[in-house]
């Protein structure tokens, strides 16, 4: 499940396509017992996931009792309260998702930075390696011209 | 379930309260980054209101529940998208470092690279040059032995041909092909298996000869470069020139090249020109001039400076050097020192050719 689209794209679609509806014609008991499992569902795969995310884990949880509400209220033949309920399960779990995928992005962040940090302290090494290496060319480069030495007086009898 | 949900919450979620909350920065932050997700928000808040005017409290907690989800929905939406920014913007910028350490990593070792070549070339220059000095003295009682003698010969072949294998690597190095270097590899070669000393070190100077020659093809393929300035001076001062910067160029003082009054160059002036043919040639890029000074009237000056010129720019074209890179010049202006010598002016290494670097900047 991927936290920073499918999830969110379903859940929304479900919470915008169903909001402010519901309200005034609440559908019939069977249709919403199949969308209260689909939230079940989605909740256990958000469960497993909101383990990194303590934000993420007490909205799952509040989605969990908001599922459960409503399964009362529908049992009760309470269908609009159960719809709402429902709806409120909906949205917790967008908004766990959306936790979910930002704790990930933070952790991406984090890695960035470090790396970039890393880079950057490379960068400035190899900057300034040049810039000596610069230095020692430039010194090569302005050596005087000079004439040669004068070659050694060869020594009586050799031996050099 | 209201009071579950409220619990969950840490505390109250009336109308109100909702209101203040859709009024904070990261809110409308939200309203733009998010804009389906807040509309949801907000169409659920316009639930709660229409509950609260049905006159059902309970329905109303629960949709301003609901708008509250939605909205820190939409709020965390927005500040994961405002981190995704940053760390693209973060990534770019780890590549551009990234790209500009590579670029420096590549200059600093290309310029490495270089300063050692140039180090092990003076090194072997001053190898050869003392191998010349050995070889070549002109005090026979150096030797103390025909033994010594050879040794002598022996050691400075060795390191003429070591030199010469430093060219040929260098030409290599340049991009010259295996058949373009196969004359200086051969000569190497031929002068390795030359036992008799002098002979061995007559033909290592030729292999040496034959090894600038490739060098200067090699080069002749390539930009200038100050580090070839560079070369040009190292060579010179190993064949025991005079250098000198002028105007016009980078000078070589050749002294001794005539003798006498005559136009013709002497036989041991010529042997100078010769070798320093090979200089020439290792050098390819740069036009010479050849001056050539003489003593006595003016305008007999002016003559034989001019037919000297001729004559040395002949032994050079002779040695191999295109006539076209060489121009042959009389000056009337002489002193002793002067009299019997020829200037050799490389003019693409002038006094802005000094200074040029060899790697751009960074």
């Amino acid at each position: 499940v991927c936290f920073d689209c499918d999830v969110i794209t379903i859940l929304l679609t479900a919470v915008l396509v169903s909001g402010g509806t519901t309200y005034a014609q609440p559908r019939q008991g069977a249709d919403l017992r199949r969308e209260l499992a689909e939230l079940d569902r989605t909740r256990e795969d958000l469960e497993r996931e909101a383990q990194r995310s303590e934000s993420a884990r007490g909205t799952v949880e509040m989605a969990a009792r908001a599922i459960a509400e409503a399964r009362t209220h529908l049992r009760q033949n309470q269908r609009a309260r159960a719809e709402r309920a429902s709806q409120i399960a909906a949205a917790a779990l967008a908004l766990a998702a959306k936790q979910i995928a930002l704790e990930s992005t933070r952790a991406r962040l984090r890695e960035a930075e470090r790396r970039a940090s890393l880079v950057t302290e490379q960068a400035e090494e190899a900057r300034r390696a040049l810039e000596a290496a610069l230095v020692r060319r430039a010194e090569s480069a302005q050596q005087p011209i000079a004439p040669p030495a004068p070659a050694e007086e060869p020594s009586e009898g050799g031996g050099d | 379930m209201l009071l579950l949900l409220l619990a969950a919450c840490g505390g109250t979620t009336p109308i109100e309260t909702i209101d203040e909350r859709f009024e904070a920065p990261e809110a409308h932050e939200a309203r733009t980054r998010a804009p389906d997700m807040y509309a949801a928000a907000e169409r659920a808040r316009e639930d709660a209101r229409a509950a609260e005017d049905a006159d059902d409290p309970e329905a109303a907690a629960d949709h301003a529940t609901r708008a509250r989800l939605l909205l820190e929905t939409a709020i965390a939406e927005s500040d994961r998208l405002a981190l995704e920014e940053r760390r693209l913007a973060l990534e770019e910028e780890t590549r551009v470092a990234e790209e500009r350490r590579a670029r420096d990593v590549r200059a600093r070792v290309e310029i490495e690279a270089n300063l050692a070549r140039a180090e092990a070339a003076r090194v072997a220059r001053e190898q050869a040059a003392a191998a010349y000095a050995n070889a070549e003295g002109d005090d026979p009682r150096r030797f103390r032995s025909r033994e010594e003698r050879d040794a002598l010969h022996r050691e400075s072949a060795g390191l003429l041909r070591g030199r010469a294998g430093l060219m040929i690597a260098a030409a290599r190095a340049l991009g010259a092909t295996s058949e373009e270097l196969a004359d200086a590899e051969r000569a190497l070669e031929e002068s390795s298996r030359t036992r008799e000393p002098a002979a061995s070190l007559r033909s290592a100077e030729l292999a040496m000869r034959t090894a600038l020659r490739a060098l200067g093809h090699a080069r002749s393929r390539l930009e200038p470069t100050a580090d070839e300035r560079a070369s040009l001076l190292e060579a010179a001062e190993t064949a025991g020139l005079d250098a000198m910067q002028v105007e016009r160029g980078l000078s070589l003082r050749v002294p001794d090249v005539f003798a006498g009054a005559g136009a013709a160059p002497s036989a041991n002036g010529r042997r100078k020109l010769e070798a320093i043919a090979a200089i020439v040639a290792a050098h390819p890029r740069s036009p010479v001039q050849v001056v050539a000074y003489a003593a006595g009237a003016p305008a007999q000056r002016e003559r034989v400076a001019a037919q000297r010129a001729a004559a040395a720019a002949r032994v050079l074209s002779d040695a191999g050097i295109a006539a076209e890179r060489v121009q042959a010049q009389g000056s009337a202006s002489t002193n002793a020192e002067s009299a019997n010598a020829i200037d050799l002016v490389f003019t693409a290494f002038g006094p802005t050719a000094a200074a040029a670097p060899t790697t751009p900047a960074p």
